[in-house]
């Protein structure tokens, strides 16, 4: 009985002598991949608005099927249908931020603001002025104490004063007694700080040995005691309290919530704007981040949660506490706090997968292997019917037990080397698992954002405003991947513009012909003798609102409640974040607008794996010697200029071009098992 | 060698020549086989570990200088480099109105990162002339949390240059200063003054950093030698890619990267629920005992310790993370 000894035994080496050991055989089918977000910083100047609703930072992305697996209904945008793609599953989200590790919260820069000057009203004289970083404080005394050596009223003129209310002042005395406004036999005086471009008084606080006075006051029974110290801050200036830290009763800054929102793409359905669907959300505490024992990261795990791939995932981080500004507190400007290097870190599983192999389906593969597999080759002798059972001999049972452990003993073998080769067998069917390379870019610019009025000062390279604004980032290639789709999150987000004092941000850019292009590039170049680049996907967005714009529209995302992307038409469909596909070249490939096959990325050896197919049908410049990726961003108007209207540009005033801490680029496909 | 009791992965049973060879047996084994090839486990396959990547970098803020009489409030920040030495609390309150130098010793971490010393740089020093440090040092620190075993195996620190950070006086060359050097560097040498390490927290006490474990550290290393090529990047003469970076009449080619590019290959196994954090750290000289070098711009008349808009930094860290 041949079959009852050896016939699964030689069905085993079928498919070991066919590379088709599927994952359905092996107790650990997931791969593992992460969305790892790096923010530089998020600080006080987020939160637009005292309430709630502005302090919702987010960053949105999507995970669309590998290209092999996408499939979408053919009809007009906004109203297409998804097929059916494999799922992943969200494991564990960890979320860290430095606070040089101390129990303390960090200040910002907008904390206490900058101005610290003196003045004593000893001798004193009406009309006397005092200079603090520039602005001049005059002394004016009330009419009705000509004789008192004080100061009664204090104004100032100062230039550079965009809101009257952002002064604070302090005033000092040395006495043991507490300033009380309007009690009659006080000694203690009391001072109405007045800006003379606006009359109206602005809130003071008196202070003294932690005693407090707040409010608004008015002169009523000066003392003779002259003032000490008198600070002034002024909103949006550097402080130099910025990026220290803050142990003060002030526990609750920190205090965060982190929430991972679904929605329906717009590509899906044009009516959805808002996001759907809670996934998973937290409450941080800010007690977790102060003291001596911190859960810094914060992690929240065994989550478990299906994700879906045509569905666009928003990751929020709520920090409403970071700016600790009460309506009517002069000390505001004491308690404002950042976030300093926060990375998000969502921790995915997905099933494994077959790798990209075949020269006419995969761009740049190196063509010595095309990524197909050499087998093993297990011969199993089946012998004849009727023949005697034997342990050993060619075809004996001891012998094909043998023959299959030898498999075992040596482990099945599938994926990449680091240098693009492949192993000289293999026998696993599926070894490769979905990748996403999160890439910032424009972030942390001085205003976090970069607005119309101030792109000229505040980006390097820039030269007058018909002037490309360009950035890059850079990627080394340490594994090889195959690149599937890129995704880009455009970012309106808006902020409290400290230094675009003038004209705020009020609005997405809006010049007809404001231009916005990303390409993705395969570079050489690093401690070699060559300098190529060879150019992976590229798209140009035109005029932000227009059709033009939307040429490869994904997704818009509404996450505030004053969005400052606005459709015009109306105030619900309004959004703050996009998502947009950046095309591959080439052709014959699939994504949710028509692009090129996958492109293979990895480093080579020589001779072997240097040699490679085309890309977008010419030979690559880089010739299988690729050692990074380079995202580049440019931002132009060459025809009106990218300043605002005031200056010139084309761009109305008031107008973002890079939202709160920049856009993101995702550069997804698939990675094999590697090591 | 482990110990085994028998040779076979697969099964138990084995067979040979004058030998019992009944059904039961045959069965046995057949069905070990098939079972072990229907359910394989993670010791039976050889690549079983897939890497993830975090990518961080951004363009620094055009270097302008403060300049008081101007009221020129630029660059606003410098996040996320933060100082290094803990010793300074912010001012919380109006009362707080001294100066800065009062010291706090309720600092759990004064010195938060191991090995970070170097030349020129005393934090505890305290000048005459204006009651600072000699000198500071700036890290960027990120903190990563791994709940199963991983394998840190590739970390690439970038630190580009070009002419916009620096000028043609003051250039970003990771030199020292010309007339001031550190004391026992020679005035224009390679500075060695950039920190770049990976520690792993206690398990038992993560918030002490003295009880840390380093377990990839370069200090005291020329950072000019770990550039991006010996030989400069042509300006012309390549193929580029869309969009051409710079391609205006302010800069008519493509700027390529220079400057720091450091590729440090690791094999550093990271135990579950380990927290690790990653730091660069960069000096800011405090411009009289020790000159600022490319790290500052000593041509200035109102000196301002910048060291980091003087490049543009980058860190893109790798690692292992096994299939389950």
């Amino acid at each position: 009985m041949p079959d009852h000894t050896h016939g699964a035994l030689d069905d085993i080496a079928t498919e070991i002598n066919s590379s088709n050991v599927e994952v359905e055989q092996r107790q650990d089918q997931f791969g593992i991949f992460r969305v790892n977000l790096n923010i530089a910083y998020i600080d006080s100047t987020f939160i637009r608005t005292t309430s709630d609703t502005e302090s919702k930072f987010s960053i949105p992305f999507t995970l669309p099927p590998l290209q092999e697996d996408f499939s979408i209904t053919t009809s007009a945008i906004g109203t297409q249908t998804p097929g059916v793609a494999p799922t992943y599953v969200l494991d564990e989200v960890a979320i860290s931020f430095d606070q040089r590790c101390e129990g303390g919260v960090i200040a910002d820069f907008m904390h206490k603001g900058l101005s610290v000057g003196t003045i004593t009203s000893n001798g004193v004289a009406a009309g006397d002025t005092f200079t603090i970083n520039g602005i001049v404080f005059t002394a004016v005394f009330a009419a009705a104490n000509p004789a008192l050596q004080q100061f009664e009223d204090l104004a100032w003129a100062g230039t550079n004063i965009a809101v009257a209310n952002s002064i604070i002042a302090t005033i000092n005395h040395p006495t043991s007694q507490a300033l009380i406004a309007g009690s009659a036999g006080n000694n203690d005086g009391v001072y109405v700080i007045a800006d003379d471009n606006n009359t109206a008084a602005v809130p003071v606080r008196a202070s003294r040995g932690g005693n407090f006075l707040d409010g608004t006051l008015s002169t009523s029974n000066p003392g003779t005691l002259p003032i000490v110290q008198f600070a002034v801050g002024l909103a949006g200036n550097q402080s130099p309290e910025g990026g220290r830290l803050d142990f003060s009763a002030n526990t609750d800054a920190y205090d965060l919530g982190f929430s991972l929102l679904e929605k329906t793409p717009y590509f899906f359905d044009n009516s959805i704007v808002r996001p759907e669907r809670e996934v998973i959300s937290a409450d941080l505490q800010s007690l977790s981040f102060i003291g001596s024992r911190r859960d810094n990261p914060y992690v929240i795990s065994d989550i478990g949660k299906v994700i879906d791939p045509y569905r666009t995932y928003v990751a929020q981080l709520n920090v409403h506490s970071l700016n600790q500004l009460e309506a009517g507190d002069p000390l505001a400007f004491w308690h404002t706090y950042a976030l300093v290097n926060v990375v998000i870190s969502m921790r995915f599983k997905a099933k494994l997968v077959a790798r990209d192999s075949g020269v006419g389906t995969v761009q740049n593969i190196p063509t010595i292997h095309d990524g197909t597999k050499t087998s093993r080759s297990v011969s199993i002798t089946v012998p004849p019917v009727g023949t005697e059972i034997e342990a050993d001999g060619a075809d004996g049972f001891n012998t094909a037990l043998a023959d299959i452990d030898e498999v075992f003993q040596t482990k099945m073998n599938g994926g990449y080397n680091r240098d693009s080769s492949v192993p000289v067998e293999e026998d696993l069917a599926e070894e490769s698992c979905y990748e996403i390379i999160a890439v910032p870019i424009f972030q942390n610019t001085d205003e976090a954002g970069l607005t119309a009025e101030r792109v000229l000062d505040a980006w390097p390279w820039v030269g007058t405003n018909v002037q490309p604004v360009d950035d890059r980032t850079f990627v080394r290639i340490t594994y090889p991947f195959a690149l599937h789709h890129v995704v880009i999150a455009y970012n309106w987000q808006g902020w409290l513009a400290p230094i675009s004092t003038t004209y705020g941000v009020t609005q997405a850019a809006d010049g007809p012909n404001f231009s916005a292009e990303f390409g993705i590039g395969l570079g050489e170049g690093l401690r070699s003798d060559n300098y190529d680049y060879t150019l992976l996907a590229n798209d140009t967005l035109i005029g932000p609102r227009t059709a033009n714009w939307d040429l490869t529209l994904i997704d818009r995302i509404r996450t505030s409640e004053v969005p400052l992307a606005t459709d015009g038409t109306g105030l619900t469909l309004d959004w703050d974040l996009e998502l947009h596909q950046i095309r591959l070249v080439g052709a014959g490939g699939t994504g949710y607008y028509a692009q090129g096959q996958p492109i293979f990325i990895g480093e080579a050896n020589w001779p072997d794996t240097n040699a490679r197919a085309n890309v977008n049908a010419v030979a690559p410049p880089t010739g299988g010697r690729e050692q990074f990726i380079e995202v580049r961003c440019r931002l132009e108007d060459a025809v009106n200029g990218i300043d605002n209207a005031t200056a010139g540009g084309g761009q109305s005033d008031g107008s973002i071009l890079t939202g709160y801490q920049g856009h993101w680029v995702f550069l997804i496909g698939k990675k094999t098992c590697i090591l | 060698m482990p110990y085994r009791d028998q040779p076979r992965k697969a099964t138990k049973e084995q067979f040979s020549a004058n030998t019992t060879i009944d059904g039961n047996r045959i069965d046995r084994a057949t069905e070990d086989v098939t079972d072990r090839f229907n359910d394989i486990p993670l010791a039976d396959i050889r690549r079983r570990f897939v890497s993830n990547t975090l990518v961080q970098g951004w363009t620094p803020q055009e270097a302008v200088f403060y300049d008081v009489t101007a009221n020129d409030q630029l660059p606003y920040h410098h996040f996320p480099w933060l100082d290094l030495y803990n010793h300074w609390r912010a001012r919380d309150d109006s009362n707080s109105m001294v100066v800065d130098t009062t010291q706090t010793p309720t600092f759990q971490n004064p010195f938060r990162i191991k090995g970070t010393s170097i030349p020129g740089i005393d934090h505890e020093a305290r000048l005459a002339f204006d009651n600072h440090p000699q000198g500071r040092q700036y890290a960027w620190t990120t903190t990563l949390y791994f709940s199963k075993p991983a394998v840190l195996y590739d970390w690439s620190i970038m630190m580009l240059t070009d002419v916009e950070h620096g000028t043609a006086a003051s250039p970003q060359n990771f030199t020292y200063d010309g007339v001031t050097p550190p004391e026992g560097e020679t005035a224009g040498d390679p500075s060695k003054d950039v920190v770049v390490c990976i520690s792993v927290d206690n398990p038992f006490n993560p918030d002490r950093q003295v009880y840390s474990s380093q377990v990839v550290a370069r200090n005291r290393f020329e950072v000019s030698r770990e550039n991006v090529s010996l030989n400069a990047l042509p300006a012309t003469g390549f193929a580029d890619f869309a969009p051409t970076v710079f391609g205006s009449a302010r800069f008519t080619n493509a700027l390529p990267p220079a400057g720091m590019w450091m590729d440090l290959s690791m094999n550093v196994p990271v135990p579950r629920n380990s927290r690790v954090r990653m730091a660069i750290v960069i000096p800011a000289y405090d411009g009289v005992v020790v000159g600022p070098g490319s790290w500052g711009d000593s041509t200035s008349a109102i000196y301002y310790p910048d060291p980091w808009y003087r490049m543009k930094p980058g860190s893109q860290l790798s690692w292992l993370e096994e299939i389950e």
